[in-house]
């Protein structure tokens, strides 16, 4: 049964794009094969088989055939709409689309990753890898989250999840979500949360519970504009101040990434160092022990100087 | 096909529409590699091929139906003009690529300046086959390290080994050294590729985004010794006494599963003494070191030189 539907539905297509003009459904069930039964079951055939079609994406035009039978709509489908077009593409574009795909082996979007590469492939233009010697990307992103949530953002749907606090507690939250990036190795969510009704960032890999989609009812508007590697940048990890240091020499590899060497002895290197956040940059400052001193912002060096304190008074 | 039309029943029929340009495109291709190629079975491919060969155009005698031969283990397909371009790509597809070509765009204009250009443009092609905004909703920021791992894979695949600069996080210090790689291993969050190490003749991982350079590919066919597993490191047991910031101790620490409440005492392990000394330390106070207690004293001894330093 399932088969001859699938036939039915390959013939349908083929049908359609073949035609040169719209064919009404009586000239469908007349030519073509599988529509069979009473002429209420062929219609509901019929919808359905248009409802298919048109849920994987393949677009049915209709229009009335005679203007004197508008009861009678024709059908066809637009091969130009049917069809991939990306326009001329060169052995080295198909090479770094195949790669682009590649990336997500084993990962979120795999399964569409997949496809898309069958159809780049179904092209029949020779990659040439040749161009691109040595690249292998690779997105890393596993949560089985990623894919509702473009989903939802795309569709402007509501969603809810349990997040784990700092505290290790477990939150119910219910947010719009506006964009999903990555950053640093991690992937974030930004959203408006309903109950704390203002924006908020989340790890994905901190939200533990599968994230439910609310009913499509639960619409939302959302800025065109938002762009969230921008809203990330600005908000987490855009260096907005300077502060000075003196770095042991042959340590703190991870600081002088973002650091500026304006003289040395032969012990330190006296730095500029430019951070985002001032809390994380003071937990960093202490990471490194004695192997790095802040001499300002005065802020800075008087929080590091006191918790160093805290930690001799937590030891003794 | 998308994920969302997987469970619908809706991915038999588009993966007949895709099965003819791709055979049209690939005549001859052996019926276990076409399998492969759709991620299904060989006797669920070959049903697929008997319904195509029931398809074609309208009158479906033999001049009509597509022509299909697959009994000999090879599929070939001719008189399929109707289908033969494959079908747009959905908007799962083209947010799929538009990531993909993201992630390489920075290792290109490291590497392949010439090709970065060339990658706008495709995202933008991409990008006008779909009404929607994804691409600035949804990005793929910061270095993929394609082109490390791109020179790794090689040295995999030939049996090579390859210099890196590394950054040790546990000594913070960065040394070179000749690796021969093995595989790549994803855990935690992180991409690491496991190797034998020439510096300290044993097998170690190493995280790939603590990889500063990669040099080229030194040598191959070297004989390395079996893997073992019995690594002579031995982890070292530790007791903290957490105040606050009970996740971050769970995520530095890589505490097993989580903890579902949080105590005040969390057992961990760590295989460096130094790295763990300096993680409590970052804490501020707000995690403190319970035992072991030499390792308790060194803490505390360089909390106290650490604020020499700001005595002068």
């Amino acid at each position: 049964m399932a088969s001859r539907k699938n036939e039915r539905l390959v013939n349908l297509t083929i049908a359609l794009l073949a035609t040169k003009r719209f064919l009404t459904k009586s000239e469908i069930f007349r030519t073509i094969d599988g529509y069979e039964g009473t002429s209420e079951s062929k219609e509901r055939m019929f919808e359905r088989d248009k409802d298919d079609l048109r849920r994987i994406g393949i677009s049915i035009d209709v229009q009335g055939v005679d203007p004197g039978f508008e009861d009678e709509p024709g059908y066809r489908i637009h091969p130009e709409r049917y069809s991939l077009n990306l326009g001329e593409l060169s052995g080295t574009e198909v090479a770094l689309l195949s790669l682009a795909a590649e990336a997500w082996r084993g990962a979120a979007l795999g399964v569409p990753a997949q496809s898309a590469l069958v159809k780049l492939r179904s092209l029949g233009i020779d990659s040439d890898f040749d161009a691109i010697p040595n690249l292998s990307p690779r997105l890393n992103v596993q949560s089985p989250n990623f894919y509702p949530l473009t989903r939802a953002i795309a569709d402007h749907i509501a969603v809810n999840f349990t997040y784990l606090s700092s505290e290790l507690t477990e939150e119910l939250r219910h947010v719009h979500p506006y964009g999903l990036g990555s950053r640093h190795g991690h992937w974030y969510l930004v959203a408006y949360d309903t109950d704390r009704t203002d924006i908020r960032t989340f790890r994905l890999d901190r939200i533990v519970s599968q994230v439910e989609l609310v009913s499509k009812e639960d619409f939302f508007e959302s800025d065109p504009n938002f762009n969230v590697l921008e809203y990330l940048d600005s908000t987490l990890f855009e260096n907005q101040a300077v502060a000075q240091v003196s770095i042991r020499l042959g340590r703190g590899h991870g600081l002088r990434r973002n650091a500026t060497v304006i003289s040395s002895d032969d012990e330190y290197d006296l730095c500029e160092v430019s951070y985002s956040n001032p809390s994380h940059f003071t937990d960093y400052i202490l990471w490194h022990a004695d192997d790095v001193i802040v001499h300002g912002p005065e802020e800075v060096r008087a929080e590091v100087v006191k918790r160093l304190q805290s930690l001799v008074v937590a030891h003794e | 096909m998308s994920n969302a039309n997987q469970s619908s029943g809706l991915e038999k029929i588009e993966r007949l529409l895709d099965l003819v340009p791709y055979v049209a495109t690939h005549q001859g291709i052996a019926l276990e590699e076409l399998a492969k190629e759709f991620s299904i079975s060989t006797s669920q491919l070959t049903e697929d091929l008997t319904t195509l060969w029931m398809c074609g155009l309208p009158g479906y005698t033999p001049l009509e139906l597509m022509d299909l031969s697959f009994d000999n283990g090879f599929v070939s397909i001719s008189n399929a003009e109707t289908l033969a371009r494959p079908r747009i790509l959905d908007r799962d597809e083209v947010l799929a690529l538009i990531l993909g070509l993201e992630t390489l765009q920075e290792d290109a204009s490291r590497n392949h300046g010439e090709q970065v250009e060339t990658i706008s443009k495709l995202v933008a092609k991409l990008i006008g086959l779909i009404d929607s905004n994804v691409e600035r909703t949804v990005q793929a920021g910061t270095s993929a390290l394609s082109n490390e791992r791109g020179i790794l894979q090689k040295a995999i695949a030939n049996g090579g080994a390859a210099e890196i600069t590394y950054h040790s996080i546990s000594r913070d210090e960065v040394t070179k050294r000749v690796i021969h790689p093995t595989e790549f291993i994803f855990a935690n969050e992180h991409e690491y590729v496991s190797a034998f190490c020439d510096l300290t003749q044993s097998y170690r991982t190493f995280r790939l985004d603590r990889i500063m350079q990669v040099g080229s590919i030194v040598s191959g066919d070297t004989i390395l010794p079996k893997s073992d597993s019995t690594s002579s490191d031995e982890k070292i047991p530790m007791t903290l006494k957490v105040h606050s910031r009970f996740r971050d101790v769970v995520e530095r620490f890589n505490v097993d599963g989580g903890l579902l409440i949080a105590p005040e005492f969390v057992e961990v392990e760590s295989f460096s003494a130094d790295w763990a000394t300096r993680e409590i330390m970052g804490f501020g106070g707000q995690v403190g070191l319970v035992s072991p207690q030499e390792l308790r004293t060194s803490l505390r001894d360089r909390a106290l030189r650490a604020l020499k330093g700001y005595q002068a």
